[in-house]
């Protein structure tokens, strides 16, 4: 399995990169406009404008990575050769979502350091927030990544190039703005979780049932 | 996994997929139409005006919302020109509405407000982190008061203060003799060294006096009664922190314009003019009455000094588009998208020598102003009770003469394709939910109403499930002209994929299930079928000429075996 | 565990409407060469998919080493070694990365029998999979199907474009392989000489159905080309079931017949044939005989004594 996962890595790395590019970037405007400035309505406008940006972003990213296996596979037949070895479709599969898995957090987690060091540093004088909020608004997001992604394993299962990349697309674009409407209570959580659920067994459906 | 199970699940996981994805779509094309409608009316439906009030003893009664009385043209004490009736203002924010919609990102901040933090303190007033805050630690179950001293140390540097308070009394140190909190309900106070509050497991009231140094314990609620407080002291808006501001009540009392100087006046009965001197105000700090609301939307007034805790006005229910016979008068505040309750006290001034100011007051209660959105946010009702609890007036918001909802879904001349477009979308969503919204969308909260995505409280099947029960037939017709879009169209695909089905072989199980699912869940069934369906290509039978699968040993139409003209196998066999 | 390797039970496939197997029945033995031959389109390569969990069957049954083809565990999947046709490798990624990727996910790794074949075949470690020519695709593929030391090995058309001295080196590895007991192997493959000189037995598909499936040298010994001249016209109907194929030429007449016994040799006696010659037939000769298309010629009935002995 450890293999298996390795192998999803290096082949999605550009993926893994520019999750990386993007977290960096934001800290380095976060970590400056703290040095430079250190007013908290400046660091502020940073951490929320363009902490919002990158993560739309990010979740887009997820979405189109996911796209990009399902659709790599199907062309290049990578499971077709894997799964002649001692491996089966299930352990192909579960390696692939645990490599998306990898990816969000690698993408979410330097994020939401940053955000919560700066705040912290910045000691926001007149409000206690504490880092429960922190985290009650960057788990849902982290989980909205996460179901972008399984998103995008749905839509990848095709050999037609246009279709994964405008399919995940769109959908992500419909997702997104679900943490608009449902805030970042339980709410959003049972949407999520039930959207993950559902796409995850129907791209392994999917998957399991084709011909490689 | 047996094949018929899995794909089962693949059924059921498509279906969950589609439904959520095409329910987010949905929402967004509602919310730009409806935006659209809200964003037509006129200025005057967000404002209800009642002059005069009806609160203000020897002023006339109030005659017709938003129809001022002129106190040009009738001043009504004498020698007083330019005289200005008390008045009620209340006002409705459409830019809080609309972000009721998509402003639950913000519902994080009720993490803020009140503001809790890591020791599990819940602040209710605060200025500083560090000092001068009012919360309650959730652990010792005391409330903090912490500010800086009033008057600084010899030194001249101040002193912090910091006190606890608890149901047996207040002290500088936490301490297990002054009891406990458990549930208590401190509505956001004005003033921090002296609150009001409820304690709900305890069922009691105290007030908290800082300044004093002393907790007053009040009324406690009988274990059996009904009536169960959900807020406090300063009624208004609800517990989401963007629907703050979504209500605005003003009162004003009678003033007179002198160049650029106001008085107030008081008016007895006669028009004499009194020797008592009178200041209005919509609280007072000496928490002589302390307004309560309860879950049923019934307000009380309790009484500290007399521990009375009598009826004294309610949630008023905004008019609906849909007039079908009598609906209660109280709303629950689960159904409301906003409230708020202002209450007119009258300070009584007793001046010794009415040269001097005066040296002791007293606090009267006049009566109150209650303001309630509704649900949907298009109307607002506005009532006045006296200080017996009587209902003096009640007003309504409107455009142009008629009721704000009506207007908006009816008449704005220039998008009549709008609603129909709104009404449309609706009508896409499965007619389970449809069904669902119209019994039972009051269990969704207001608020959250505006951000449902399957249950539509707010729809015209919410609507209209919400109106009176009076003319019963005549409401289930209607229902079901609301929902004949959506049942037409379920009905037609229905049957599209009952015919599909059978073309593909499914079983008669199968396709009934297909069919009353497609009649529940309309378009959403419709898609998974037709991501799900059987994909593999059929083909002619030999025998009956209709298609057929070929993952099936016998034809499903005539039963017969396979025949495969193209393929002619020779007639010889080598085998062992 | 089953005697057999492999066993299917009435294969139907098809593919957009078009039925490429219609109801095979396989069963190939533990410990033997099994040499799978059709024409192009016949359905080999479709059927060892299916035999591989790479391809669902429309209809009926596959079992691989005692487990159902479709849900293959990764224990069975360990034992099998498979050459595809094509030479299927991941595009992009270079010889070592896919050598270092079959080592890991082998349940099984003769390291040493490996490098053997490197050194035989020179194949580049850092060339990428797309840039090897089609005969270096093919050497790759055998000596990693090869060294996972299989318990069954699929060859499906192994030396497509190998060179004659590349085809040599394999078929004495194959040898070697064979001389390695237990092992089963499944061979597909257009050089029928090579099959014929590995094979134990033998399987034929045509229009979706399996027509041969026999021991090598039965299927010899079952099928006979003879070579009849007659006195005077041939006859126009033979009452023997099992023609294959009949030409006539004057009063020469050629007939391959299939199962041939002492019964079918009283029946052409009675026609007093002038002469009959038997003609001795490849393994190559056979399966053009089996699966070119043509008339056959089923009779009813047999009657009568040998009309002609050897």
């Amino acid at each position: 399995m450890f293999t298996l996962i390795i192998r999803e890595v290096e082949d999605n790395r550009v993926f893994f990169i520019a999750a990386v590019i993007l977290a960096v970037i934001f800290s380095i405007l976060v970590v400056y406009q703290q040095f430079y400035d250190g007013k908290y309505e400046s660091v502020e406008s940073v951490i929320v404008n363009f902490g919002t940006m990158i993560s739309v972003l990010l979740v887009m990213a997820f979405c189109a990575m996911g796209a990009a296996q399902m659709y790599w596979d199907k062309t290049k037949k990578i499971s077709a050769l894997l799964a002649t070895l001692a491996v089966n479709r299930g352990q192909i599969f579960t390696a692939r979502v645990i490599a998306g898995f990898l990816l969000v957090i690698i993408g979410f987690v330097p994020i939401a350091e940053t955000i919560i060091t700066a705040a912290s540093r910045l000691g926001v004088s007149f409000l206690p927030i504490h880092r429960g909020v922190y985290f009650a608004i960057l788990v849902p997001a982290f989980v909205l990544g996460f179901a972008s992604y399984c998103i995008g394993l749905q839509a990848g299962w095709t050999s037609n190039k246009v279709r994964p990349t405008l399919g995940s697309l769109g959908l992500s674009f419909i997702l997104i703005p679900a943490i608009l409407i449902k805030g970042f209570g339980w709410e959003i959580y049972a949407i999520l979780f039930f959207l993950i659920a559902a796409c995850l067994i129907r791209a392994w459906y999917k998957f399991s049932t084709a011909a490689l | 996994m047996n094949k018929p199970t899995s794909n089962l699940i693949n059924i059921i996981a498509t279906g969950i997929v589609v439904t959520v994805l095409f329910s987010l779509s949905l929402f967004w094309g509602r919310f730009f139409f409806w935006g659209k409608l809200i964003s037509k009316l006129p200025a005057q439906s967000f404002d209800v005006i009642i002059r005069p009030s009806g609160l203000v003893p020897g002023e006339p009664a109030p005659q017709q919302a938003n129809l001022l009385v002129q106190s040009q043209t009738e001043p009504p004490g004498p020698n007083e020109p330019n005289f200005r009736f008390s008045q009620v203002y209340a006002s409705r924010n459409t830019a809080i509405v609309i972000g009721s919609a998509i402003g639950a990102s913000w519902d994080i901040m009720a993490e803020v407000f009140p503001y809790r933090d890591i020791n599990e303190r819940v602040y209710y007033w605060y200025e500083d982190k560090n000092k001068n805050y009012l919360c309650l630690d959730k652990r010792s179950g005391l409330i903090i008061r912490n500010y800086e001293s009033f008057e600084p140390n010899d030194k001249g540097a101040s002193r912090e203060a910091e006190f606890f308070a608890g149901p047996n009394g207040i002290s500088e140190t936490a301490s297990a003799s002054l009891g406990r909190f458990y549930d208590p309900i401190v509505t956001e106070g004005w003033d921090p060294n002296r609150i009001g509050l409820y304690d709900k497991r305890m069922r009691r009231f105290y007030v908290i006096d800082f300044a004093g140094g002393s907790v007053s314990k009040g009324l406690q609620l009988a274990q059996g009664d009904r009536r169960e407080p959900i807020a406090t002291c300063r009624v208004g808006g609800i517990e989401k922190w963007h629907n703050n501001r979504a209500l605005n009540v003003v009162w004003d009392e009678p003033e007179v314009e002198k160049g650029q100087w106001k008085k107030s006046r008081l008016f007895l009965s006669g028009g004499a003019q009194s020797s008592e001197r009178y200041s209005f105000i919509g609280r007072e700090g000496t928490y002589k009455y302390i307004p309560v609301l309860d879950k049923t939307g019934r307000i009380y007034i309790y009484n500290t000094k007399e521990e009375s805790f009598v009826q004294a006005g309610y949630l008023p229910v905004p008019q609906s588009l849909f007039k079908l016979g009598q609906q209660s008068e109280i709303a629950n505040p689960r159904n409301v998208l906003a409230y708020e309750v202002m209450p007119v006290y009258a300070i009584l001034r007793l001046p010794a020598d009415p040269n001097k100011p005066p040296e002791n007051f007293d606090v009267k209660y006049l009566g109150m102003n209650v303001a309630c959105a509704s649900r949907e946010g298009t109307t607002m009702a506005v009532a006045v009770f006296d200080p017996n609890g009587k209902l003096v007036y009640r007003g309504d918001s409107k455009s142009n003469g008629i009721s704000t909802v009506e207007y908006m879904y009816s008449a704005i001349s220039d998008e009549p394709v709008v609603t129909e477009i709104l009404f449309l979308l609706e009508n896409l969503q499965p007619p389970v939910f449809e069904i669902a919204s119209y019994l039972c969308g009051d269990i969704i909260e207001a608020s959250a109403g505006h951000r449902a995505l399957f249950v539509l409280p707010n729809s015209f099947m919410g609507m209209l499930g919400r109106a009176g029960t009076e003319k019963f037939l005549e409401k289930q017709f209607l229902a079901l002209a609301l929902m004949g879009p959506s049942l037409i169209l379920s009905v037609w695909l229905a049957f599209r994929v009952r015919k599909d089905a059978t073309i593909v072989g499914l079983s008669g199980t199968a396709k009934t299930w297909w069919a009353a699912g497609t009649i529940a869940f309309g378009l959403s069934a419709y898609i998974t079928y037709r991501l799900t369906r059987h994909k593999e290509v059929l083909i002619t039978c030999q025998n009956c000429g209709r298609l057929r699968r070929p993952d099936m040993e016998t034809c499903h139409h005539c039963g017969s075996k396979w025949e495969i003209p193209e393929l002619t196998p020779p007639n010889w066999r080598i085998c062992d | 565990m089953s005697e057999y390797a492999i066993q299917t039970e009435n294969i139907v496939k098809y593919f957009d409407g078009r039925c490429v197997l219609d109801g095979v029945d396989l069963r190939i033995p533990q410990g033997g060469i099994y040499g799978l031959l059709g024409r192009n389109g016949a359905g080999k390569t479709t059927i060892i998919r299916i035999l591989l969990g790479l391809e669902p069957a429309t209809r009926g049954e596959a079992n691989v080493l005692g487990a159902s083809s479709w849900q293959l565990p990764a224990s069975v999947l360990g034992q099998i070694g498979y050459v595809a046709e094509g030479h299927n490798l991941i595009p992009n990624y270079s010889v070592r990365r896919i050598v270092e990727l079959y080592k890991r996910l082998s349940a099984r790794w003769n390291e040493q029998f490996f490098r053997r074949l490197l050194e035989t075949f020179r194949l580049p470690m850092e060339r990428k999979a797309s840039q090897l020519s089609r005969g270096m695709r093919a050497q790759l593929n055998l000596s990693l199907a090869m060294a996972t030391e299989p318990k069954l090995l699929i060859l499906d058309d192994p030396t497509l474009g190998l060179d004659t001295v590349a085809r040599r080196q394999f078929l004495e590895l194959a040898i070697e392989l064979i001389s390695q007991n237990g092992r089963t192997i499944l061979f597909c493959s257009h050089i029928l000489s090579d099959v014929e000189r590995l094979a134990d037995r033998i399987g034929i598909l045509r229009a979706g159905k399996l027509v041969v499936d026999c021991e090598l040298d039965e299927l010899k010994k079952r099928v006979r080309k003879l070579r009849l001249i007659f006195d005077g016209q041939p006859p126009m109907e033979f009452p023997i079931m099992d023609i294959i194929a009949q030409r006539r030429q004057g009063r020469e007449m050629t007939i391959t017949v299939a199962n041939w016994n002492e019964n079918k040799q009283a029946i052409l006696n009675i026609f007093k044939p002038a002469s009959c010659t038997e003609i001795p037939m490849t393994l190559e000769e056979i399966f053009i005989e089996c699966t070119a298309s043509g008339t056959d010629a089923a009779v009813d009935y047999e009657q009568g004594e040998p009309i002609c002995s050897r």
